[in-house]
């Protein structure tokens, strides 16, 4: 092999930009120490460093010069002398070390995963919060209004009396907000069972088989009151705003938005969002519920009716990690402590 | 200032030790033929991959177009052919640019999407009228960054021969319900390299239209036997998934053979040996490895099948690749323009 070094010289490979041939050349510091000196067959070719651009090394590949007229040096080692490039060189062999240090390559690894999980668990449904708050309420009326167009398709008409609606919607405009009640709708549920939907539109959606679930009326307050919880609150406009900023910092992050895998997590930790919305609507509720001094116990009274008619579809871990609704129990338990 | 009168031991020694060598060795025979190497290690790959993503975050995202300089640097590096490496020389400042304004596009359209779905069309309209434009303008920035022995490659394309092409025959396609899809993707890869040069050699495409309706249509029958072979034989059911997932992997690897078997550089003519069903075999196994390791094999997958793409590659020398002279660039009058072109920007999305 060449001897790399000679004294205050640095063998390297140089192409004057003309030929698409390498020449054994050596480098050395200009006298004045603005630039540098190729000596290449015999010829001389002064460089000052405003006219270098330096390409850092990549694993094995090393510190390439592009200079002026398509001229070219290529280092063969990765130790560079300080005055080959005063500048910018340090840094480049810093991110070149980087990479190839264990350490730090485990080191990333942790802070690459700490920060994904933590960006999604709280990050993401912090901003999404406070960016709800301040758009209007009608930021995400058109998507309600499709939504609400999927659910009539899902559906049936109801067949609840008139009176009977307008009873429930009457008693809802008495003990809580007559705005709401006008917006309030009942639907035959079919395969969607005894239910109940906050769109994002502020309309407010429950089954007939939900009605007639409901041990009395003060549970289908309760319901409602949950509900209402989820407009308020704008848990939709959060979810959707969420969605967004998760799947922008993994395309930001991997460089494309090709990755198959790039979807997946977000789907699952937005599952995990809802939990804490229904968290967040029941303790709406409980609230809402006092204030009107309806007992709270209605509320857990019809979670208990739901989770008896549903009764075998909770029971597995599984289930209970990726539903969207906590297990029956726990909320129970929740809003009795909150009640109290 | 770094004393120099005395030896340091050369600490890279044991990296690769005789590579690239101080003087050329290269001195082909005309009708030799030079099978493409790719030294690129799925371990040192890692490192690299795993730090670009800590400085991706440390820096909030503006660090993505170092990385991604130094992905590309570190691929195109690693792909070696007669003892000299291919390099990317792009400039990372440019890349951001364009970058912030493909993410400014990306947001609103996100935005207005999610505000109202109404307008949910109007985004992938948008993209498809801008696309010849940016495929255009993505290609020349690549060419115009890669080098073979400081030979640059240039991109000679215009726009409105990619509207003609991507456009044009995108919408004809369509129109025939995909019947003419082989001879657009043909008329697409004729776009990229008889507009492409390295120094003053051009590149061209010598295959035929019959060649890309071969590499789709023969996949799609085989599919479509072992398919019906399924329904109707229940014992043999399972053949349908097979079925599903391997043929467009075995499309994509059929079209890369027979584009890079009919492309002519100057006198030199490449061959390439790739079996589609060893890259559809790549590709499926690394679907699966990158999905069990939550992504993080990826660097390993991507080396893996870039490995298998680059080594089936071989060139038949009819020229001297001594002699692929810079001096080339001189005779486009376009060029130095092109390089003050405000809009000569990366956008790949």
């Amino acid at each position: 092999m060449v001897d790399e070094r000679v004294d205050g010289c640095l063998a390297i490979r140089f192409y004057d930009g003309k030929r698409s041939q390498a020449q054994s050349a050596e480098l050395s510091a200009l006298p004045d120490q603005q630039g540098v000196r190729v000596s290449a067959e015999g010829q001389c070719y002064d460089y000052v460093y405003d006219q270098m651009t330096l390409i850092g090394a990549v694993g094995a590949i090393r510190l390439v010069i592009e200079l002026p007229d398509e001229a070219r040096i290529e280092c063969l080692s990765h130790e560079i002398p300080a005055w080959v490039y005063p500048k910018q060189a340090k840094r480049l062999q810093q991110i070149w070390r980087l990479e190839r240090s264990p350490l730090l390559i485990v080191v990333s690894l942790l802070v690459a995963v700490a920060f994904v999980w933590s960006a999604a668990q709280y990050g993401m449904p912090y901003v999404a919060q406070k960016i709800a708050m301040q758009l209007p309420e009608h930021s995400l009326s058109m998507l309600g209004d499709q939504a609400q167009q999927q659910l009539e398709q899902m559906t049936e008409p109801s067949q609840l009396s008139m009176a009977r609606q307008q009873q429930l919607r009457d008693l809802y405009a008495q003990y809580f907000d007559a705005e709401q009640a006008k917006r309030i709708q009942f639907m035959k549920g079919g395969r969607l069972d005894a239910n109940a939907f906050a769109l994002p539109n502020g309309q407010m959606v429950l089954t007939d088989e939900l009605v007639a679930l409901a041990a009395n009326d003060q549970q289908i307050l309760a319901v409602m009151a949950h509900e209402r919880g989820h407009i308020v609150l704008k848990h939709n406009l959060q979810q959707a705003i969420s969605g967004v900023g998760i799947s922008l910092i993994l395309v930001w992050m991997t460089g494309d938005g090709s990755d198959l895998l790039a979807g997946l997590p977000a789907a699952l930790l937005s599952l995990s969002y809802s939990r804490d919305f229904e968290r967040e609507a029941d303790q709406y509720a409980v609230t809402q519920l006092q204030a009107a001094q309806i007992p709270v116990q209605h509320l857990a009274d019809f979670l208990t009716l739901l989770a008896e008619q549903h009764d075998g579809e909770e029971s597995t871990e599984v289930a209970a990690l990726f539903s969207s609704h906590p297990k029956t129990a726990e909320r129970v338990a929740a809003i009795q402590a909150m009640a109290e | 200032m770094v004393s120099l009168d005395k030896q340091t031991p050369n600490t890279d020694a044991d990296l690769q030790p005789d590579w690239p060598p101080a003087v050329p060795l290269s001195s082909v025979q005309f009708g030799e033929s030079s099978r493409f190497e790719f030294m690129g290690t799925a371990s040192e790959y890692f490192g690299i991959w795993i730090v670009n993503i800590l400085l991706i975050i440390v820096t909030l995202g503006f660090y993505a177009p170092w990385a991604k300089v130094r992905r590309l640097r570190y691929f195109y590096g690693n792909s070696v052919l007669e003892q000299e490496s291919f390099d990317f020389t792009g400039i990372p400042t440019k890349i951001l640019l364009g970058r912030i304004i493909a993410g400014v596009v990306y947001i609103s359209a996100l935005v207005v999407t999610s505000i109202n779905p109404d307008y949910a069309w109007a985004f992938p309209v948008l993209i498809l009228l801008v696309l010849p434009w940016l495929l255009r303008a993505t290609y020349r920035f690549n060419a115009r960054n890669s080098k073979y022995r400081n030979s640059r490659f240039y991109f000679s394309g215009t726009t409105p021969t990619a509207y003609k092409t991507y456009l044009w025959w995108t919408i004809l396609s369509v129109l025939s319900l995909g019947l003419l899809f082989p001879y657009a993707f043909y008329k697409h890869k004729q776009y990229q390299f008889e507009h492409l040069h390295v120094g003053q050699l051009p590149f061209a495409l010598t295959a035929t239209a019959s060649g890309y309706y071969a590499a789709i249509v023969i996949p799609i029958v085989l599919m479509i036997i072992l398919a019906a072979i399924g329904f109707a034989v229940p014992v043999l059911a399972l053949l349908i998934i097979p079925v599903a997932i391997l043929l467009v992997p075995l499309i994509q690897g059929s079209l890369y053979r027979v584009t890079w078997a009919n492309v002519a550089i100057g006198n030199s003519t490449f061959t390439c040996d790739l079996n589609e069903w060893r890259y559809a075999w790549i590709v499926v196994s690394n679907w699966l490895v990158r999905a069990l390791s939550f992504g993080l094999l990826s660097p390993w997958a991507a080396i893996r099948l870039h490995k298998y793409k680059i080594e089936s590659l071989s060139i038949v020398w009819q020229d001297d690749p001594n002699y692929i002279l810079n001096l080339a660039q001189k005779d486009h009058p376009a060029f130095a323009e092109e390089m003050s072109d405000i809009l000569d920007i990366d956008v790949s999305l």
